[in-house]
């Protein structure tokens, strides 16, 4: 239960930071949500990433501004959170594949994105959504070890 | 959780399931515009929306929380310059032709939604429904158009952005003031250097002349909603062959930089209550 809501308060957490950093405008923006929902497929398997990505991209749709159709993000991120828990493995993961699952989330988001723009013959930022798919896998990188060992520790509490 | 067999996996598997038949229908319910699906925004945007604020860029009244006396006179200083900064950037959309003789309530932006794949299609401000602010006004910054309000909440109110797959603008382009539309659909493969801008696709509604820098403007809709006319656009930058096309299609360059989107206005129009008066023709 405790996992649970240290679970939803960093998804939480993440939401707000990634629109914060938007207002701020600093890019490119990485996606906090893929960070946390990628951490926790690559812990708990693809149920658990999608759960995490369920969760994580309704929190995304219903923070204002939110999305053009609610409950899109939610499907796009949980989509994405059970394509990163292919990557669980059991026993610790090693840095890089956290970077990875960071790194495959947020590639997935992005990629349902550019199909949509692309489905509609709209522009894409090509630099733009490669540098922020590097910053996702780079934050991953350096926060993803920290969140799962935050995410063991919960855990064993619980 | 993944692999567990027990009732209480079983129960986990069963609740996710649940969570996402929902979300499919909600998906559904918003795709054909069932209503509901906005209140639900404007709840959360009251619920969540004060979060934003919080972690907004700091100004003036977030100056006024409580810090260490050490830092105090520092952060006058501060406030000072942000005060001097904010009324210059007011006193430039005032002076904008964008909003010469309307109606103008300044607003900040304090969240900029996930980048879609071409840029930013939302924002929200920190001004809602108890500073007056109604659906459908027309948001300007001193460059040009920035969108329309879609929500509101109370205090916070969201931002379909110019380029937006919902935003379609009806413009005048050029000295001849040619009507067309202005949007992001179809940009793609008009130019190769559309990849990579936030550029927009114009189409007027019949053959004619554009060219090559002519300014677009917007058309107006009734009572100034969602878009007041003559709010500036943006400037062709190329304009497609016809190649047998029945009309004529252009690429326009936004005038308005979504990236660095501070002070915005939202322009208030009120509907027409007087009766428009017959003229004469042939009199002066």
């Amino acid at each position: 239960m405790w996992r649970l809501v240290v679970r939803g308060a960093l998804l939480l957490l993440a939401a707000l930071l990634v629109v914060a950093m938007g207002a701020r405008h600093l890019r490119p923006t990485p996606d906090l949500v893929a960070v946390v929902v990628g951490v926790v497929a690559l812990r708990g398997g693809w149920r658990s990433g999608l759960g995490a990505g369920l969760a994580g991209g309704w929190l995304l749709d219903l923070l204002p501004p939110g999305s053009a159709v609610l409950g899109t993000s939610a499907l796009t991120y949980a989509v994405a959170g059970a394509l990163a828990g292919t990557l669980h493995r059991p026993g610790p993961a090693s840095w890089l594949l956290v970077a990875l699952a960071a790194g495959v989330t947020g590639a997935s988001v992005t990629l349902v994105g550019v199909l949509a723009a692309l489905a509609r013959s709209a522009p894409v930022n090509v630099p733009g959504v490669l540098a922020s798919v590097v910053a996702t896998a780079t934050i991953g990188l350096l926060l993803g070890p920290l969140l799962l060992r935050l995410d063991a520790r919960w855990a064993r509490r619980a | 959780m993944s692999s567990g067999r027990g009732p209480a996996s079983n129960a986990r598997r069963r609740l996710l399931t649940v969570a996402v038949v929902a979300t499919l229908l909600v998906v559904g319910a918003g795709l054909v515009g069932l209503p509901g699906v906005d209140r639900v925004r404007g709840l959360s945007g009251g619920a969540l929306g004060p979060l934003e604020r919080l972690l907004a860029p700091q100004r003036d009244s977030d100056l006024a929380a409580a810090r260490a006396e050490r830092d105090r006179y520092a952060d006058i200083a501060r406030q000072a310059q942000q005060q001097a900064h904010d009324r210059a950037d007011l006193t430039a959309l005032l002076d904008a032709p964008t909003t010469d003789g309307a109606t103008v309530l300044p607003a900040h932006v304090v969240a900029i939604g996930r980048d879609g794949a071409s840029g930013p299609q939302r924002i929200t401000l920190d001004v809602g429904s108890r500073d007056g602010v109604s659906a459908d006004s027309t948001v300007v910054s001193v460059a040009g158009l920035v969108g329309r309000v879609e929500s509101i909440s109370a205090w916070t109110c969201d931002v379909v952005l110019l380029g937006s797959p919902e935003v379609v603008v009806g413009v005048r382009v050029g000295p001849d003031g040619r009507i067309g539309t202005v949007s992001a659909t179809g940009a793609l493969g008009i130019g190769s250097s559309v990849v990579g801008s936030r550029a927009l696709r114009l189409e007027l509604v019949e053959q004619g002349e554009v060219s090559v820098g002519d300014l677009v403007t917007t058309l107006g809709s009734v009572d100034g909603r969602p878009f007041v006319a003559g709010v500036e656009v943006g400037r062709v930058t190329s304009v497609e062959p016809l190649r047998g096309r029945a009309t004529t299609t252009a690429v326009v360059e936004p005038t308005v930089d979504l990236g660095s989107l501070g002070l915005v206005g939202i322009l208030q129009t009120a509907p027409r209550t007087q009766p428009r008066p017959a003229a004469t023709g042939g009199t002066p």
